[in-house]
């Protein structure tokens, strides 16, 4: 009896996985349909069209930085530089380094009517902050997982090693591997914690007044398209958020999209 | 004064013989009659000394303002005037100055009676306010006195001295005669006014002469001021005025509005005017009575009068501070304001207009441009400014029109806040802040996209101008389920973990070897179980080569080693009892032990007498060993 179930179960893992399986190629396949399609449509110059394959692939919750990449570019041809530049932003965070994206996202930028200066950071954060974003996410956590590996083979290779030149040699081996480690790994959860709790958003409206409370008549400053805002806080309709300059104030939900 | 001089004539042909001294009538010829024709002429010629002497004195008024002049006039009338001795002019110190006297005489002929009457003018200002006498004035004539009443004179207070004109001096005319017939004075429709509250000043001739013409040799000073002058019409017209109880013929030859621009005390200083005036011709004494018939009472004489009027002293108080609105400039009326736009629906970058008006009474032309909040999106020209100011009705009015030419970027909803003026306001003497409305002007995205690029644009930017985004990415890409971060994966924890698992390992085996080459005992008794199992397994060869003894030996060997190995003793001289003992010191249970010591007394028992080889007591024996030393295992 136990035998039994216990052979009609594995059956069923192994129909429902191989379905799962197969539904998933299935799906990546048209998804892959829309892409190409997508790019046709662009081609063609109907961006319109275009939009809409691309953002179908997004819709069957699939993604990839070239598949927001290619709908930016079609809202910037389509004439919605607001959304072109969510669009190569949301490209970018999945691919910090891409030549491509970075070019037409300052490009879109310039569309931009307000100019934000930055405010200005501590020299050692902007530097870690620009070595982490010098490497993709994946790249960086590939780096730490390795030499995260290496460190552990080291350690076993010299608990095993008889010889005591080999195991001087595995030891500073094992000093070096533990301070790269530690670097990468600063910078890893760095990005971790920044993709975690770091919600950006830009401005989707021509034209936005910022209040100074939510629902509030006071106006403090405007927006306009295309502005990228960090989100701080957040009510039902409201959102706080915070512009690169340091400037804060309240924004309704729906002027927003969120990265 | 203009000498008055009239002569009364009564030519009447009947001659009052009874008049003359002498009776002609004793004459009884021709040529006496001719005679005494001659006597009638003469006689008529000669003054007659049997009138009798008159002295009067009175004033021109009875009751004089301070700081004006008034006349105390003497007459003198008879036959005999001119030989009178003029009188003396009376001292009236301690309430008048005296300033000067003219004279003038008259004739008159009444029923063939000349009677001569001599008036002296004397001019006083008076000085000191209270209720006077003017003395007796006396005269001697023929050895008789004559003298005068004496005359009550009563000093008001009055306005202030600048009201008096004065006079250019060396004018070539006779001061007198001219400053009461022809002046010019100053007057303010007001003294105290606030900085910028217009004050009306106008300049008036008045006059009792014909003024020909004038010309304004010095324009008032108007320092301190912002000045507006009212159009005065091309021909001055004139109206009647009475001044002193004297008609004058007033002419309004100058009008201003000033705007004072400081506060304080300020004065403006006279205007002076050079008049042409025709004046009878006059006489300065006439003793000859025949004078006044060659004069041609038609003939004028004009004279150039220079004329100087009265300063005036204004007092400008400053505005108040309390309530001052922050963008008050300075205007001070009264105003509004209005705007416009000429379309509400534009395209981006399609020019709008806006047109804010301030209009109102006032000093119009200190409201300065209004601050307008454009939001940035708008691109603001400078505005055009119109000002147009009426000068009318004793008032300056007008309008101040901005136009600003405004062009929107950016699509969207676009508002322009309202525009605020602030000014003091007269009537209230408050200040007030008046506003247009909000215009709200909505914008559409025009179709010249590009435009925009480059505009606000930094220079580093320009190298992005007319350039094209990069293209597509063509090639496939790996897609990935949304929102799936690697690091939230069940495989990256794997990865996290195993390798410490593997770590630990290695450091527990790494520990086990060191004790293995560091301690014997340990090594022994590790081995033990190894050793025991290799030993049954030559047993188990023995006995299915069914040699007795050797099972027996190899069982033996098994649990001696296990034993030996266990409890790290040499297990060669080992023998049972000293087994069974050692055991006991290990506190190991009776019947474990007992079994384990039966097998071994078995096995020395079987291998040194052999009985018959039964295999099935072989195996049963092989099975109870194996059992004893994994029960001695399981307990040691």
């Amino acid at each position: 009896m136990d035998m039994k179930f216990d052979k009609y179960f594995s059956y069923f893992m192994i129909m429902t996985l191989s379905i799962l399986c197969l539904a998933n190629t299935l799906l990546a396949k048209e998804v892959e349909v829309f892409f190409v399609r997508g790019n046709e449509s662009y081609q063609a110059g109907n961006y319109k069209v275009a939009i809409k394959e691309f953002e179908k692939i997004l819709n069957s919750d699939y993604e990839s930085w070239e598949v927001y990449y290619n709908l930016g570019n079609a809202y910037f041809k389509d004439g919605q530089t607001a959304k072109a530049i969510l669009n190569f932003e949301r490209a970018k965070k999945l691919n910090l380094k891409d030549e491509d994206i970075n070019y037409n996202l300052e490009l879109a930028n310039l569309a931009i009517v307000d100019r934000i200066q930055e405010l200005p950071q501590f020299f050692l954060f902007k530097l870690a902050s620009t070595i982490a974003h010098s490497i993709n996410l994946k790249v960086l956590g590939g780096i730490t997982l390795s030499t995260y590996l290496l460190l552990i083979f080291l350690t076993v290779l010299r608990i095993y090693l008889k010889s005591p030149q080999l195991q001087r040699t595995a030891f500073v081996a094992i000093i070096s591997a533990s301070v790269t480690l530690t670097v990468f790994t600063g910078l890893f959860v760095m990005r971790i914690f920044e993709n975690e709790t770091k919600v950006e958003a830009i401005v989707i409206k021509d034209r936005v007044d910022v209040k100074s409370a939510p629902g509030g008549l006071t106006e403090v400053f405007t927006l306009h398209e295309g502005v990228k805002v960090q989100i701080k806080d957040h009510s039902e309709t409201w959102v706080k958020i915070r512009l690169a300059d340091g400037k804060i104030g309240w924004l309704e939900v729906d002027v927003l999209e969120t990265i | 004064m203009i000498d008055k001089t009239r002569m009364v004539k009564k030519s009447s042909p009947i001659i009052d013989l009874q008049a003359n001294p002498i009776n002609f009538m004793s004459r009884k010829n021709r040529f006496s009659v001719l005679t005494s024709l001659a006597w009638i002429l003469f006689l008529t010629a000669v003054p007659s000394f049997t009138q009798d002497f008159e002295i009067k004195a009175y004033v021109n008024k009875s009751s004089v303002r301070l700081n004006q002049q008034f006349e105390l006039n003497v007459e003198l009338s008879g036959r005999d005037v001119q030989r009178v001795s003029d009188p003396e002019v009376p001292v009236l110190d301690g309430f008048a100055s005296f300033i000067g006297t003219s004279n003038s005489t008259s004739m008159q002929f009444v029923n063939g009676r000349m009677s001569v009457s001599k008036t002296f003018k004397h001019h006083f200002l008076a000085s000191t306010e209270g209720k006077f006498q003017i003395p007796a004035i006396t005269v001697r004539y023929k050895g008789e006195t004559y003298s005068t009443d004496v005359i009550d004179i009563e000093i008001v207070k009055g306005t202030s001295p600048q009201q008096r004109s004065s006079r250019i001096p060396g004018s070539p005319n006779d001061p007198q005669d001219l400053s009461e017939q022809l002046f010019l004075k100053a007057s303010v429709d007001k003294r105290r006014v606030y900085k910028n509250e217009p004050v009306i000043i106008s300049y008036k001739i008045y006059t009792t002469v014909n003024v020909t013409n004038y010309g304004v040799s010095q324009l008032p000073s108007t320092v301190g001021f912002w000045s507006e002058e009212f159009e005065m019409p091309q021909r001055l017209t004139s109206f009647t005025e009475f001044v002193n109880g004297r008609q004058y013929q007033v002419y309004e030859i100058k009008k201003m509005a000033l705007f004072p621009q400081g506060s304080g005390q300020k004065t403006l200083e006279p205007m002076v005017i050079e008049c042409e005036v025709q004046l009878p011709r006059r006489r300065r004494r006439s003793r000859d009575i025949f004078d006044s018939f060659f004069d041609d009472p038609f003939s004028r004489n004009t004279k150039r009068v220079g004329i100087q009027s009265n300063s005036i002293s204004i007092e400008v108080l400053p505005l108040p501070e309390k309530g001052k609105p922050s963008d008050f400039s300075g205007a001070v009326g009264s105003f509004s304001i209005r705007s416009s736009v000429d379309k509400t629906r534009v395209k981006t970058n399609e020019a709008i207009t806006l047109k804010v008006n301030i209009s109102g009474t006032g000093n119009i032309k200190i409201v300065p441009q209004p601050k307008i909040d454009f939001a940035s999106d708008f691109e603001v020209y400078d505005p055009k400014i119109n000002e147009s100011i009426k000068r009318s009705s004793g008032q300056i009015s007008g309008s101040k029109l901005f136009e600003y030419v405004i062009i929107p970027r950016f699509p969207g909803q676009q508002s322009i806040k309202p525009v605020t003026f602030s000014y003091f306001d007269l009537p209230s003497k408050t200040y007030r802040t008046i506003s247009t409305d909000t215009k709200v002007i909505s914008v559409t995205k025009g179709d010249d996209q590009f435009v925009n690029v480059g505009i606000g644009s930094s220079k580093e930017d320009v190298r992005f101008i007319g350039q094209d985004i990069h293209y597509l990415q063509t090639r496939i890409p790996e897609f990935q389920r949304k929102n799936s971060v690697f690091y939230k994966k069940t495989f990256f924890y794997v990865i996290l973990i195993f390798p410490l698992i593997i770590l630990g390992t290695a450091f527990s085996y790494r520990a086990h070897l060191d004790k293995l080459s560091s301690n014997v005992a340990y090594a022994r008794s590790r081995k033990a179980n190894h050793m025991a199992l290799s030993r049954l397994k030559d047993a188990n060869k023995q006995m299915k080569a069914n040699n007795l003894s050797g099972f027996y030996g190899e069982v033996s060997k098994a649990l001696m080693g296990f034993i030996g190995d266990k409890l790290n003793v040499a297990s060669a001289g080992l023998i049972t009892d000293e087994v069974d003992k050692m055991l006991h010191v290990q506190k190991i249970e009776e019947n474990t032990v007992s079994s384990y010591l039966d097998c071994l007394k078995t096995c020395d028992y079987k291998r040194f007498a052999p009985g018959d080889s039964n295999n099935l007591a072989m195996s049963d024996f092989f099975e109870k060993a194996k059992k004893a030393i994994i029960n001695l295992e399981k307990e040691i």
